[in-house]
């Protein structure tokens, strides 16, 4: 019997302590009543999901829980998902099963369940271990408790543990960047992920900010810099443009993301990828806690063009250190890259922001500087 | 013989006026009160055809209408009223309307008083023998001065306005006196019904269906329906198919158009040019012996290359100049090609504004998307080997060695102005090395300063410049006067080191340092970061006098990009990519299309 194509599963938890002041997830805090219900109707929806002809039967080879914070659910429905998630779907045994951790919200007991209840990776809201910019993002927790979360993370069983800091957060200069990056070493994570920050529409920051950037473009450039070259002294490798990781240690779960992997999507505003089709839910919660209206909780499902999957297989494998396949276009497109883009590959490459060998085309570190620049020229009508 | 009686019964008049003192919204009250249309069928300002002229406020083509007016002394008369442009550039429109006049109305505002364009636009009725009436307009504004307004048309201008109707076109007040002064003091027209037909061409347009739709005050004879007539400049003949006079925003057809009357006449005439305006129309069996005076052809005094943004829109655009020249015989255009841009075309036109109307006609009515260079005015350039050459364009501007010696155009200019104001207004006509002739006092608080300025220092931003140095409150108006020794350079743009001929444009040396720099440093920020470091430089004869660097881009990159951001990713990238297309490529680097136009309004933000 031919196996079918494995899938990922993304599960959104759309609730947490306080909304961070640089947020523009959906996210806020709740009461426990609805929080529960939400769980319930998590389950409810992968139910449903299982009936869809081109997802049931398919073996889900990634798992993770985002937010929000996903660490606010109790032990108890953690096990009651994972256990809904092992009826519902075939569950690789290898499967990697990531949770985000807020280390406001999880202390050694709940870590220690989630880990035994299947959850084999952790990746926590570190953001930063200098505790003054820790309380002008807004966060919940010190550098300390950061600290504490993850040797509990350890003593709980978690051997693969992920943290997430920031660069140019207002205020930060490349030393306490450098000062968080030490520490986060020292902790001996498996896999980094830091990120420049955004100032997003909508947000307290956006407010504060949006007039005059708290970083200047050259020390935003210098602090990514940095990062890089600090966290590769320490033997982990950047691997996308905001990720490194020890050798293996990549996150199964989002390289899918980049390189055109399936994905389903659970809860409030999560987003799918099935069979070169993209769909999302609702982002209304009243809207999907409501039995009575399960089928309109998915928006409508767009159907991606040849085109759009070109442009898609481009602007996001570009975001690899690795880049992309000329041999993978070939195969998925039936075409040479050259005949689509030579001109584009031709120009970035002579400017050295682009760099080909081994029949692969990636982005050198003066091109992920400017990228969307050049991912722009890879947009097909 | 003349049938004076019939006569007796035809007014033909214009409207003449400052911009915005209300000429359209009057016009737009006559043809309410004699009942053309009834006010449910009134669009506001009926005669302003054209998007354009509405959304501006200005009229740009000449349009008629016919009325029939029931006058109080019981007899009906017809009215054909023949509405003319108020802006300087289009005084070549006014000039053939007002030929096919007896009579003109001058209103004036009353809160504003006499402006500049409404002297120029009385002269102009003057000069073509028209008997002119004023009438006092927005009397009903609370900063309405009548009394002062009627003291001023009487000092300044000379008419006498004691009897000037006091009327509000907007609130429909003293309408009814205006039209029986059309009657009583506005002539009737001359002329002989039984002579061979003598007509003359004010006016044409093209209409696809009927060809060259031909607009004509007709002098002697009768003009009917399937004779044979000539046109005497070309000697062109052609058959009559229909003849008719205006109704608003439309023709109606009629058997014939005696001697007296202004209407139109078709006849399958497929090319405009056999029906140049000024030209007189006599029968082909029995002609006129001496045409009537026509007027000078309008002479493009303001160039610039248009191009299309993308070059395979080449034939596009030469099909959408040859269009809008049916109806705009002003317009001029020939090819050319510049390394920047490719091929497009050196156009013509009468000045900045009618630049701007033919630019936005293009865009809009033949969605065409449009890069123009530096307008620039015509120089006579003498050169050693004793020819002259008229340059439209400034890359075509021979080597320093070869030219003995270089001409501009002068106008000669009247801002009117509150004295207040006069301070800044000199400063800037002497920033633009304007030669002071005199100022006359109007009253205690305006005067008319006169100058005489050279017009490639007013065609760019002067009017805005003079609006915003004056709070609003000085008006302009001018006259070609001819051409001046000057002391020329051709100033060109380099950027990353490549030579951009789109932007190179004549100065005049003196001021070649400070309009360099100010090129510069413009460009600079019209240009947005690009991938790598783009020096600009201003250069005369090779010489660099001015420098910007547009600094490389240094950070365009989102930091995160996981399942549910990416149709939001790729929207903002294909966001991106269109945004691109807003650019011109110059050699590497992307210039925004708007830049080639931004970067002459100097006066901005000073």
């Amino acid at each position: 019997m031919k196996t079918k194509k494995p899938v990922s599963l993304y599960i959104h938890y759309p609730f947490c302590v306080r909304k961070c002041a640089y947020c523009d997830f959906l996210s806020a805090p709740a009461d426990s009543k609805v929080r529960a219900e939400y769980v319930r109707a998590l389950i409810r929806e992968m139910r449903s999901v299982r009936e869809d002809e081109r997802i049931s039967g398919r073996p889900v080879d990634t798992v993770f829980f985002g937010g929000g914070t996903p660490t606010l659910m109790e032990a108890e429905e953690f096990r009651l998902l994972m256990d809904g998630i092992r009826q519902l779907f075939p569950l690789d045994p290898n499967a990697e099963i990531t949770a985000e951790c807020n280390p406001g919200t999880a202390g050694f007991r709940k870590l220690a369940a989630m880990r035994e209840c299947g959850i084999n990776r952790l990746s926590v809201g570190v953001q930063s271990f200098t505790d003054s910019e820790l309380k002008l993002l807004g966060r919940i927790h010190t550098a300390a408790e950061a600290k504490e979360c993850i040797l509990a993370a350890r003593s709980a069983g978690f051997d693969n543990i992920s943290m997430d800091l920031m660069s140019a957060i207002p205020g930060q200069s490349t030393e306490t960047l450098t000062e968080s990056l030490k520490a986060a070493v020292s902790l001996s994570p498996e896999h980094l992920s830091v990120y420049g920050l955004i100032i997003e529409e909508g947000t307290p920051f956006y407010d504060r900010y949006a007039g005059s950037p708290p970083v200047d473009e050259d020390t935003d450039r210098e602090m990514y810099a940095l990062t890089g070259e600090f966290l590769s002294e320490n033997g982990f490798g950047r691997y996308e443009i905001s990720n490194y990781a020890l050798p293996g240690r990549e996150c199964r779960h989002n390289t899918g993301y980049w390189t055109g992997h399936d994905y389903l999507g659970i809860g409030t505003g999560a987003a799918s990828l099935i069979d070169h089709t993209r769909f999302s839910n609702t982002s209304s919660l009243s809207l999907y806690l409501d039995p009575d209206r399960q089928g309109e909780i998915r928006g409508e499902e767009v159907r991606l063009t040849r085109n759009d999957r070109i442009s898609e297989f481009m602007f996001l494998g570009l975001r690899m250190t690795e880049g992309i396949s000329e041999a993978e276009f070939l195969s998925r497109f039936g075409e040479d890259i050259d005949n689509v883009f030579g001109s584009e590959l031709a120009k970035y490459a002579g400017l050295g922001f682009i760099l080909r060998d081994g029949g692969r085309i990636r982005l050198s570190p003066g091109g992920i500087d400017i990228s969307n620049t050049i991912m722009a020229d890879f947009m097909l009508e | 013989m003349k049938l004076k009686t019939q006569f007796d019964h035809i007014r033909n008049f214009c409207i003449v006026a400052h911009i915005d003192h209300g000429k359209s919204t009057l016009a737009d009250r006559l043809i309410e009160k004699t009942g053309v249309l009834t006010s449910r069928e009134m669009t506001s300002q009926v005669l302003d055809n054209m998007d354009l002229e509405r959304e501006r406020g200005i009229t740009i083509k000449s349009q008629a209408v016919r009325m029939v007016y029931h006058a109080a002394d019981g007899e009906e008369y017809i009215l054909n009223l023949i509405d003319t442009p108020g802006h300087v550039d289009f005084n070549y429109e006014v000039n053939r309307s007002l030929a096919a006049c007896d009579g003109a109305i001058l209103v004036v505002d009353a809160t504003q008083g006499i402006q500049a364009q409404t002297l120029a636009n009385v002269y102009l009725a003057l000069d073509h023998d028209l008997e002119v009436f004023p009438v006092i307009n927005k009397i009903d504004l609370i900063s309405a001065r009548p009394e002062e307004v009627r003291k001023e048309i009487e000092d300044v201008i000379g008419l006498d306005a004691s009897d000037a109707p006091l009327i509000s076109a907007k609130s429909g007040i003293g309408i009814e006196e205006v039209l029986e002064d059309i009657i009583s003091k506005l002539p009737a027209p001359e002329g002989d019904l039984e002579a061979p037909l003598k007509a003359l061409i004010f006016d044409s347009l093209y209409d696809s269906y009927k060809g060259v739709v031909v607009f004509v005050r007709v002098r002697d004879g009768v003009l009917k329906r399937g004779m044979k007539v000539k046109l005497m400049a070309t000697g062109a003949v052609f058959e009559v198919v229909e003849v008719g006079y205006f109704g608003p925003g439309q023709f109606i057809p009629c058997d014939e158009l005696p001697a007296g009357m202004v209407g139109y006449f078709t006849a399958s005439i497929k090319n405009i040019k056999d029906s140049r305006v000024g030209d007189t129309v006599t029968g082909a069996e029995n002609p006129c012996l001496e045409p009537l005076p026509g007027y000078k052809k309008a002479q493009p005094m303001v160039y610039c290359g248009l191009y299309p943004s993308d070059t395979q829109k080449y034939p596009d655009l030469r099909d959408a100049l040859e269009k809008l020249q049916l109806n705009d015989a002003a317009l001029s255009y020939e090819p050319e090609t510049s390394v920047a841009l490719g091929f497009g075309f050196r156009c013509g036109f009468l000045g900045l504004l009618h630049m701007e109307v033919v630019l936005e006609r293009l865009e809009r009515e033949y969605d065409l998307d449009l890069i123009s260079t530096a307008p620039g005015v015509v120089y006579k350039v003498f050169r050693t080997d004793g020819e002259m050459i008229e340059l439209t364009n400034p890359s075509n501007l021979p080597d320093p060695s070869e030219i003995e010696h270089m001409e501009e155009p002068i106008v000669s200019a009247e801002i009117m102005v509150t004295t207040e104001f006069i301070g800044p207004i000199m400063q800037l006509c002497q920033e633009r090395r304007g030669r002071y002739l005199g100022t006359d006092y109007i009253e205690q608080t305006r005067a008319i300063l006169k100058y005489e300025l050279p017009l490639n220092e007013i065609i760019y931003d002067f009017f805005d410049a003079l609006k915003s140095r004056s709070r609003g409150y000085a008006s302009f108006d001018y006259e070609i006067k001819g051409y001046e020794t000057s002391k020329l350079v051709r100033m060109d743009i380099l950027v990353n080191k490549e030579e951009v001929d789109a932007l190179s444009f004549i100065v005049h040396a003196d001021g070649a340092y400070e309009r360099g720099r100010k090129m510069c440093e413009k460009l600079k920020d019209e240009i947005p970061r690009q991938l790598f470091e783009v020096p600009i430089q201003a250069a005369v004869g090779g010489r660099v006098i001015a420098r910007e660097t547009v600094r490389a881009m240094r950070k365009d990159v989102l930091a995160k990009c996981y399942g549910g951001d990416i149709s939001r990713k790729k929207k903002l990238l294909e966001k991106q990519k269109e945004g691109k297309k807003r650019m011109q490529m110059v050699g590497s680097v992307e210039i925004p299309k708007e830049a080639f136009m931004n970067v002459l309004k100097l006066d901005s933000g000073d």
